[in-house]
């Protein structure tokens, strides 16, 4: 494993040189609250202390709408997918352990049962270089066990405060990290580094009450808790954003889009929400998850319950609280989870 | 990333197949009846209770229940409902032109581990479409199965599937016990009229025998399940074909799922003790 520290005046070079490798993203600021995840150019822009980005890295993978899946002439008939490959390998630099986690639940949904080519051939096709992290008020990372600042990531940057430690887990790694000015790391980097790993541990954060293990198993006894109909279920506006920033939900819709002679056309997919109102509907008329206290639950349950215990293990949420920091009901994961936890202790 | 890097198939899962109607067949109002082929000539390769994806290119794509048998060779059949955008434009298909096909997706009807057995077949309007598929598989197979009996039910006679297979039925062919039913009847109707469930409590059958399969509209499950209790049949006799949105066909896209099941992949066709209990499956 190759590890060393870059110092802080020569992370910019190395950033420069990755460029030479791939298309680099990371994140930049927005405005004073918002950061996310961009190409980057002029490396003053970014913005590696950052605390969470609007959208989790999911949307270089699984682009939020109009991704072309299939081509087709309505008059020749032809009709053909596009290459899954990206030109270029994708960059990821900056990326908190949360939302690598979050990618690593992805890879199993794309790949179990009928693997996705595209989503697939993006993602091998990428480099992970990992970041440490400044949790607000709004994260749980380590409440749900994804503070894991090595699985998924090919570099991991630890941040000193004049450099980083800078650690390669994979070939990719380690030949990118070449590139860079290394100086050796004292005993004394590598326990500052454990430090400001130990801050996702440490953070104040959201309270939540219940062990992830037990959540499957509350959940099966929580169904009937009035909480979901009378709590969450009636603030929810059912705007989907919850949905749309979690870096593990991919639900996606399709639809044919025709050029204006009526003959070209693409067929795309962008990302559904399973809080519209219309998620469920079928062509005659029913709505089989027909209300928000149904659609909340379910939402909850698929982090918890449902693809936990079908893909064997980790919750499917990571964590990262972005689905409460940008509720306008204000609902949050640990909110509920708090809720279900004590609800069915009361019922005990 | 070592798992991504794994080799994977480049073939996109959202591809069709080209294929060709080769007869066009009004059914009823509201359906029509189609006979397609694959392009390449092989065969859909399908079991019965399965459905494919159909595309029309620049309207969508839509699921549909096929409803012919596997045992059926050189096409299969289609019958669809005109109730949305790409049905619609299925309505305006003749003979000739082109679809895409994906599938054949999901679980179908246990027809091997049925063999031997007795079959209650229970449809309910459109729902008759996917059973048809295992019950000319049955007929088809005649000697593997014991007593084959269909109970359909729809709203009114004008609105009962005239498949030709009916007829040699009521001629008493193939041995297959039909009974009809349907909510409403007309002048002409001289048959049963009441809801599928009045048919049940009537049937003299051995339940150890006998597995039940069952299809129709959503509402309908509750009450047939109550009225197959009333018979005291067991729960893993039963199997059911249940609707949902399946819009990718391929476990992905998320508008299907049932607990953690997807429809398009664990089902549509369900066994009973499988899903009993899950408030959202029925």
């Amino acid at each position: 494993m190759k590890k060393g520290v870059i110092a802080k005046k020569n992370f910019g070079a190395w950033v420069e040189s990755l460029k030479k490798e791939g298309e680099v993203f990371g994140p930049k600021k927005r405005t004073e609250q918002f950061y996310y995840f961009d190409k980057v150019g002029d490396v003053a822009e970014l913005a590696m202390d950052y605390t969470s980005t609007i959208l989790p890295p999911k949307k270089f993978f699984v682009p939020s709408k109009d991704e072309v899946i299939l081509e087709f002439n309505r008059k020749s008939g032809e009709v053909k997918a596009p290459k899954p490959e990206p030109a270029k390998e994708i960059i990821l630099l900056g990326v908190h352990a949360c939302d690598m986690q979050g990618l690593l639940r992805l890879d199993i949904c794309w790949r179990e049962g009928n693997p996705d080519s595209t989503y697939l051939a993006r993602r091998a096709k990428s480099t992970m270089i990992g970041v440490t992290c400044n949790p607000d008020e709004n994260c749980f990372c380590a409440k749900v066990g994804s503070n894991n600042f090595r699985e998924g990531f090919d570099i991991f940057l630890s941040d000193l405060g004049q450099g980083y430690l800078a650690e390669a887990f994979t070939s990719k790694g380690e030949k990118l990290l070449a590139l860079a000015r290394l100086e050796e790391a004292s005993m004394l980097d590598e326990e500052l580094a454990y430090k400001a790993k130990a801050k996702c541990a440490e953070a104040k954060g959201a309270e939540f009450l219940p062990k992830v293990a037990e959540l499957p198993l509350l959940c099966m006894d929580g169904e009937e808790l009035a909480f979901w109909k009378e709590d969450v279920g009636a603030r929810c506006l059912a705007c989907g954003t919850c949905t749309n920033v979690c870096p593990t939900c991919y639900c996606f819709d399709v639809q044919d889009e025709v050029e204006m002679d009526l003959t070209k056309g693409k067929r795309v997919r962008s990302w559904d929400s399973c809080q519209l109102e219309g998620f469920t509907l079928v062509a005659s008329g029913e709505k089989f998850m027909h209300d928000q206290p149904i659609r909340q639950k379910h939402r909850f349950y698929r982090k918890f319950r449902y693809l936990t215990t079908k893909y064997g293990g980790s919750a499917f949420c990571v964590g990262c609280g972005r689905c409460g920091r940008q509720c306008t009901a204000g609902i949050s994961i640990p909110e509920t989870a708090n809720k279900l936890y004590l609800g069915v202790r009361a019922m005990k | 990333m070592a798992e991504g890097a794994k080799k994977v198939s480049e073939a996109s899962l959202y591809l069709p197949k080209p294929a060709t109607v080769k007869k066009v067949i009004p059914m009823t109002e509201m359906e029509m009846f189609y006979q397609l082929s694959l392009d390449d000539g092989s065969e859909l390769g399908h079991n019965p209770g399965q459905f494919v994806e159909v595309s029309l290119y620049g309207i969508g794509e839509c699921p549909i229940s096929i409803s012919s048998s596997p045992t059926q060779k050189g096409i299969f059949e289609l019958c669809v409902r005109k109730v949305g955008k790409v049905t619609e434009a299925i309505h305006r298909l003749k003979v000739g032109d082109k679809v895409g096909i994906r599938g054949p997706f999901g679980k179908g009807f246990p027809a091997d581990k049925l063999k031997g057995k007795d079959l209650l077949f229970i449809g309910g309007g459109i729902g008759m479409v996917p059973l048809r598929s295992f019950i000319n598989y049955s007929v088809h197979n005649r000697k593997d199965y014991g007593r084959i009996i269909l109970l359909y039910g729809a709203r009114t006679p004008k609105e009962l599937f005239p498949f030709p297979e009916f007829e040699d039925w009521k001629a008493g062919k193939n041995n297959v016990e039909l009974h009809l039913t349907v909510d409403r009847g007309d002048d002409k109707w001289k048959g049963n009229v009441g809801v599928i469930t009045t048919l049940i409590p009537p049937l003299k059958i051995d339940v150890e025998k006998t597995y039940a399969i069952v299809c129709g509209p959503p509402v309908m499950y509750k009450f047939v399940l109550l009225a197959l209790d009333g018979k005291n049949f067991k729960d893993d006799h039963i199997y059911l074909s249940l609707e949902r949105r399946m819009k990718c066909g391929v476990g992905k896209c998320g508008h299907c799922q049932i607990h953690g099941y997807y429809c398009c992949q664990d089902g549509p066709v369900f066994h009973y003790p499988l899903i009993k209990g899950i408030k959202e499956a029925l």
